[in-house]
Formats: structure tokens, sequence, C-alpha cells
């Protein structure tokens, strides 16, 4: 037996180990017939992956839970730096989830071929939706040619945020506060006037040190090439969508080359937007670059009220803001950008039927609020925006909710970061050349946006 | 009394010529030392091998992480979209290439189409950094460490010192380099250039500045090469310098023939990891340019940053699959010649 032990038995666990390591695993167990059906939701790609929002989507499953047997509803977290990659992997490997969210306008059209077309379950279920307390525009937001891929949950307006106390030092008068009222024009001469160097001279006085600016005038803060252009009001958002299918890309139109030559003389003419280099400092040890008292004016989205009230109520910030529309762009048209988030169904999913029934309920006016609580949205649903209302008012009792609302009625559709062939490549295209924009003084704009259209071009054809 | 025993045999009487398979001591032996290593044969098997194989496979398709139902065997396609260039001699300053084809260099009337653009920027800004960062690491880590191997009071907290920043995460130490070569607000240009009336370089934005923004991040890492050339120092036999000192030769000439040949294993040693680490250069680089995209002018675009982007940006795993191969392959290469190249200058006091 010692013998055995001792000659034979490693030959035996060699193999054995050997075996048992290269046997697949047996891990999927065969669905029995009465077995729930779990809706897995992948929470990660946009917001609601913090800490302190999983308790509140928890909550939400149990309360689906408890009332279902034969669906079951589990949020799963990922971390926003790597959930896209997380959620491709799973999808590579077949572990589809059924839903995906919340997931803003861009995510879902950057992966557009990964969701199900739900027209006809909206068309089944419409009376039960109540379709009519959405904004039509912003039911908009996730159509894709012929397919409506989601319903919206919750949108963010955009509009200019003041800091009316950095006006006030500077003893200019506040913007105009209807729509309609004031242009990028007015904007740019407001902005100059309150931009001031770190000896406290003012743009245009003698003295002004432009390479040591402190204050300036205009930041359209955490944004991107498609988002700080679309204000300008260019047709088609740059990607015109023929009736024959065909895109083409029109990025260099006049409203582009009017936006980015705002931009750019902006930055190394008049001196009143940071250029790339100083946007990073800007937004050093502060929740959002508004709250660095650093800026007059920025073009953000309603996401930033919970940044600033967590800077007002931590003393941090102090200084009387509100909001303001956006101007009317040179061709005379307004828009305000607009970002949204929404839960899709994906289309490898197998069980879309039960998909669609946790993915009405979750869009409900009471699930809708609940999340949008806990996301930051307005939610999408008029029915229930008071609730958001009066949260708000509650917090900053001066703000101008005309501005918010109006901010709808201006829309951009189709969106700054709707659909686009061979996304990522289009976008990052896109993203390269608004980079040089913000750090190359001697950058020529038209010449820039003729050989960009050219590359985004090219990189949609090669989609085809 | 004591008794002494023989020792007992442990050899078998085991004919030299058996039929069939005869477990030997030897050969128990050998299996449980096989034994013993299963679980590195297993996990290189499964996590080394595997994937590579894998990854060689996955570079002779168009696998899209996106579209993974789409796959295709694509042949040698994507290798040949590496290398693919298409030359054309004209004074103008735009050419037509054909389709499919972008300009990725140009060298006087010579332009230079290729598939893929990026990759020649790519090899290029790596190339450079190699040439520049290379050389200027090895001789700074030399310098400080022949400064630290001298007999004077608190050289050992100086190597403490030195090696410090080395412990420092490069992701911590590239964050702070951002503020360090800012513009307008940069520690250097404010305290150090502007004073001197040199003004305030965008060391991270001027495309001619960013190999050697680069490069004086890298020194900030040197410890680890210096310690190494310490090491290397302190084996020299004192003997020798005496030798030298007696013959005559000043400090000059004692380091040229006596402490070069010495530490040059510990040379071709740091040399070898350095020419690797440039050519796998990647987080400064990903850190320091907005979305990790190389920066203005792609002046900071290195092969892994590209290799990364197709991978985890356009989610084209054949493609990138194909880079990583170039990469090793390349890198295998130029390891190979420089150990080649070692008979000739590195020195080994009991020969090879």
């Amino acid at each position: 037996m010692s013998k055995f032990l001792k000659r034979g038995l490693p030959v035996l666990v060699i193999v054995a180990l050997l075996v048992v390591a290269l046997l697949p695993s047996n891990d999927a167990k065969p669905a029995k017939a009465q077995d729930p059906v779990t809706i897995r939701i992948f929470v990660g790609v946009g917001t609601g992956y913090l800490p302190e929002q999983q308790a509140a989507q928890v909550a939400l499953a149990d309360e689906w839970n408890a009332a279902h047997e034969d669906i079951k509803v589990e949020f799963e977290f990922h971390d926003n730096e790597t959930a896209r990659d997380e959620l491709l992997t799973q999808v590579s490997g077949g572990d589809v989830p059924a839903i995906v969210g919340p997931a803003g306008v861009r995510t879902v059209f950057e992966v557009s071929d990964l969701w199900a077309d739900i027209t006809s379950y909206i068309e089944r279920d419409g009376d039960q939706l109540n379709l009519d307390d959405f904004d039509a525009s912003s039911f908009g937001l996730y159509q894709l040619g012929e397919r409506q891929v989601a319903i919206p949950l919750g949108v963010y307006p955009s509009f200019i945020y003041v800091n009316e106390t950095l006006f006030a030092d500077a003893e200019v008068e506040l913007p105009a506060t209807e729509y309609g009222a004031w242009t990028y024009e007015d904007l740019k001469a407001t902005a100059i006037a309150v931009t001031q160097d770190a000896n406290g001279v003012y743009n245009g006085e003698e003295g002004f040190d432009p390479a040591a600016v402190e204050v300036y005038g205009y930041f359209p803060f955490w944004t991107n090439f498609r988002a700080s252009t679309i204000g300008f009001s260019p047709d088609d958002a740059g990607v015109l969508i023929g009736e024959d299918g065909t895109v083409t890309a029109t990025f260099n139109q006049d409203a582009f080359r009017e936006a980015v030559k705002f931009f750019h003389d902006g930055i190394f003419v008049d001196n009143f937007i940071p250029n790339l280099d100083a946007e990073g400092a800007i937004g050093e040890g502060v929740t959002n670059p508004f709250t660095s008292n650093r800026i007059a004016m920025g073009r953000s989205h309603t996401w930033l009220f919970g940044g600033i009230k967590s800077a007002m109520d931590d003393g941090n910030f102090t200084a009387d803001w509100n909001v303001y529309p956006v101007p009317v762009a040179p061709n005379g048209k307004t828009t305000a950008a607009i970002h949204a988030d929404t839960f899709a169904i994906m289309d490898g999913f197998e069980n879309k039927d039960a998909a669609w029934e946790v993915l009405k309920w979750l869009t409900a006016p009471d699930q809708a609020l609940a999340l949008c609580q806990v996301y930051g949205c307005m939610p999408a649903r008029l029915s229930v925006r008071s609730e958001w209302e009066s949260f708000w008012l509650e917090a900053f009792p001066f703000l101008n909710l005309d501005v918010v609302y109006g901010a709808v009625e201006y829309l951009d559709a189709p969106n700054h970061e709707g659909y686009m062939p061979n996304y990522a490549r289009a976008w990052d295209a896109l993203e390269t050349f608004w980079a040089s924009v913000r750090s190359d003084a001697a950058l020529d704009v038209d010449a820039g946006l003729d050989a960009l259209n050219a590359e985004v071009q090219g990189i949609f054809d090669e989609a085809e | 009394m004591a008794t002494v025993h023989s020792a007992p045999t442990t050899q078998v009487q085991t004919p030299a010529v058996e039929k069939g398979f005869k477990l030997t001591p030897r050969r128990a032996q050998i299996l449980w030392g096989y034994f013993f290593l299963i679980p590195w044969i297993i996990g290189f098997f499964l996590f080394l091998l595997g994937p590579m194989i894998a990854s060689l496979y996955l570079s002779m398709t168009d696998y899209n992480i996106q579209r993974p139902g789409e796959t295709h065997f694509i042949d040698t396609d994507n290798y040949e979209k590496i290398f693919s260039l298409q030359v054309i001699r004209s004074d103008e300053d735009e050419v037509d290439f054909k389709s499919g084809y972008t300009e990725a260099f140009r060298i006087a009337s010579l332009h230079f189409g290729s598939r893929d653009h990026e990759v020649w920027k790519a090899i290029q800004v790596t190339l450079t950094f190699a040439v520049i960062s290379l050389p200027v690491n090895l001789g700074l880590a030399l310098f400080f460490a022949l400064l630290t191997n001298t007999k004077v009071p608190g050289v050992r907290l100086f190597r403490t010192i030195y090696y410090l920043p080395s412990v420092i995460p490069a992701v911590v130490s590239a964050t702070v380099f951002q503020q360090f070569l800012r513009g307008q607000d940069g520690w250097l240009n404010l305290y150090l250039l502007s004073p001197l009336g040199l003004g305030k370089p965008e060391w991270l934005q001027e495309p001619s500045l960013a190999v050697p923004a680069l490069t004086i991040i890298g020194t900030w890492g040197i410890g680890t090469t210096m310690l190494m050339f310490l090491a290397g120092l302190q084996n020299v036999p004192t003997e020798l310098y005496e030798a030298s000192q007696v013959d005559g030769a000043n400090y000059w000439s004692r380091f040229r023939n006596v402490t070069l040949p010495m530490i040059s294993p510990v040379i071709l040693y740091n040399l070898v990891i350095g020419l690797i680490g440039t050519f796998q250069y990647f987080v400064v680089a990903y850190i320091l340019t907005p979305r990790g995209a190389g920066g203005n002018e792609l002046s900071m675009y290195f092969y892994n940053l590209h290799l990364y982007r197709e991978a985890y940006v356009f989610f084209d795993m054949g493609y990138a699959s194909a880079l990583a191969w170039i990469l090793f392959i390349v890198v295998l290469i130029v390891t190979i010649l420089v150990f080649r190249s070692s008979s000739r200058w590195v020195f080994y006091a009991g020969g090879k």
C-alpha cells in the first residue's frame, strides 16, 4: 500500500486534477417549469450605482418581489468606471441581463444593436402606460429609426447657471430671464465684462492679465463637442439621416462653424472661457466647477442641483445664484440640450414579456418618482413633477422654475447624444477635435471642421 | 555502546529493460514534483497560455465585443491593416489615397497613407520616447547611484529620499504631475520658469513639449533603477580601484575603465527592463490626456494607448489582439538583439 501511495498516487492525482480542470463547468441548472423568472436589472452605465443610491432601489425590488410570485426583480450594481465593459462582457458571454439602466441617450445609441424594440408592447399597453403623461418630445429621445427602444424615466433640461454674486461684484447687469430675449453675442459681452484676473482687474480694463484669469465669464463644463455646439441650433445635430437610410455628416454647416469660432475666440482671443488646461484647475477641490466661485456663467443640466445643494449644505458655496435661459443662436433658433435617463430591455434576453412587465412598473408614476429622487432627474411623467418641484423649491426657494420647465420646450431633437453609425469612433473623432479647439490657439477652425466632417463621414461609411 | 548501522539502501534493483511501465523511485519523485507544480501548471494553461492562444486566434477575426454573433475569420487582414502603407510622391498638401487609406505621415514630398494612420503615430511617439527618455533615466539613475555610493554622513537618508517616489503608484504621481506641469498655474511654471523669465510653457498641450514633459515625469520613478546600480557599484572590488589609483588613473578614467565594465551586467538588466517598460508605457499618458486619447496632435499617443483604445473604447478585440501580438514580437526581437549585443559590451568577471 505504501509503495502504491508513494509511486502510483501522484499519477492518479495528476490525471484526476487535469480532468477536473479541463471539464466544462455545469453551473447552469435547467430551469424548472415552476421557477419564477428573474429580471436582472444592470445598474451602473449611468447613475444609480453609488452606495447611497442602492438601498432605495433594493427596497423597490423587495416591494415588487413581495407582490409577485412569477417574476422576481434583482438590481445588480456595477461601478460606473467599468460598467460598460462588464455589461459587454456579460452580453458577449451569453449572460445577458434583462434590463439595463438608468442609461443616458448616449449609452443607448452607442450600443444601439443591443436593445429590444418595444414598439409593439407600447402599442399594446398604450392606455395602461398613459402616454399623454409624458412630454411628447422626451418620448422621441429613444426613437431609433422605426424602433422605440425605451420609455423615458427622467429628463435633465439645461440652462445657464449664473453666479449672481460675481455679477454684483463686477456691477454687470444680470441676463434676461425670458427665452428669446438674449443672444450668444449678448452672452459674450456679458461674460467678457465679468471676467477677472488674479489681481482683480476685469477683462477689457488696463492691466488685465489673460494668463492669470481668476473668474471666467462662461464655462460650459463637463461637456463635449456635440453638447457644446448644439446651442447654436445646427440642423439634424450634425447627422442627417436620409429616407433611404444613408447617413451624412454635416458637422461643417454654418451653425457648427459659428459655435466653434465662438468657443475658440472665447478662449484664445477674448479670454472669457478657460482653455483645456485651466478647466482642470477650476474643478479641483470642488464638487462641481460652478461652486468654485471661478465661473460667472456655466451651462449645465438639472443634475447640478444636487452638487450645488451639497456644497451649500457644507458651507462651501455661499454665493447667490439662479438659472437663466440659454441664448438665441445666430440663426434665430433656441436650443437647450437635454439629457435623459431610462431603462431598456436587452435584445438578447429571452423572456421579453416578463422584462416588459417590469419595465412598465419601473416607469409607472410612483416608481418613476422614487427612482428620480434617487437619480436626481426630473420625472418624464408630468403627473409627478410637482413633488420633484416641491423638493427643489424647498432647497432653493429662489429657483426660477419657468426657466427650468421652459428649457424642455426648447430641447434638442434630434438629441446631441443621438444616433451616429460607428458611434464610438465617430464620437472619439469629434472629441479629439473638440480638445484641440480648447487647447490649440493656432487652430484653423474652418479647415479643421472641414477635415473633421470628412473624417466623420469616412467613419460613418465604414459602418456601412 | 553505540552501534553503527549501515544506511538502508534506497536503490531498487530494477532490470534495465523491463516490459511495460515501471514507476521507479526516480520517476515517482518527478511525478511528485509535477504534483506540487499542478496549481501553477493549471494557472499557466488557463490564465496565460490559453488566453495567448485565444488572442492569436482572435487576431485573425473581426471580433467586436458589441457584436459577438457577427464574428468572421478574416485571415491576416488585421496584420495587413497594421502594416498597410501606400506611398504617393506629391508636392501638394493633400493627396488622394486609395479607399480606406488616410495620411499617416509625410517625409518631404512623400506622403504615406495607411488603413490605420494612428498606429504609425503611436509607433513614432513610442520610439521617440524610448530614444529620449530611456538614456536620460538610465543616466540619471546611475548618477544618483554614484552620488549615494559615497561615504558621507546622511547618505542612507538620501538613498531613501531618492527611492521614495518609486513606491508611489504611477496613477498618483501622474495626477500630481498634471498639476505640476499645468500651463497657467502649474508649480513648475509658477514658481520656477516664470520668475526666471522663461514664460509659462503649455507642457501638456504643446505637442513639441509632450515627450520632454513625459521624460521629466519619468525621472520621478528612477529609484528602483538607482538601487540596482547602487548594488552593482557596491559589488565592484575595491582592489581594482586601488590598483588603478596606483597606476595613476584619475576619477573619470577609473569610472570608464573600472566602474562601467564592472557594472555592465546591471546596465544590461536595467536596459532590458527599461526597454520593455517603454514599449508598454501607458498609465501616465492615459491619465494626462483627456479621455486617454493621446493629447494634441496625438503627441502622447503611445502604442499601448492605441491598443487599449481599439480594445476598450472601440471594442475591436480582433484588431487589438493583432496589435498585442505585434507588440509582443517586437519586444521579443528587441530584447534578443540587446542580449546578442551584450557579448560586445557586457563584462562578466566569472565569464559568461
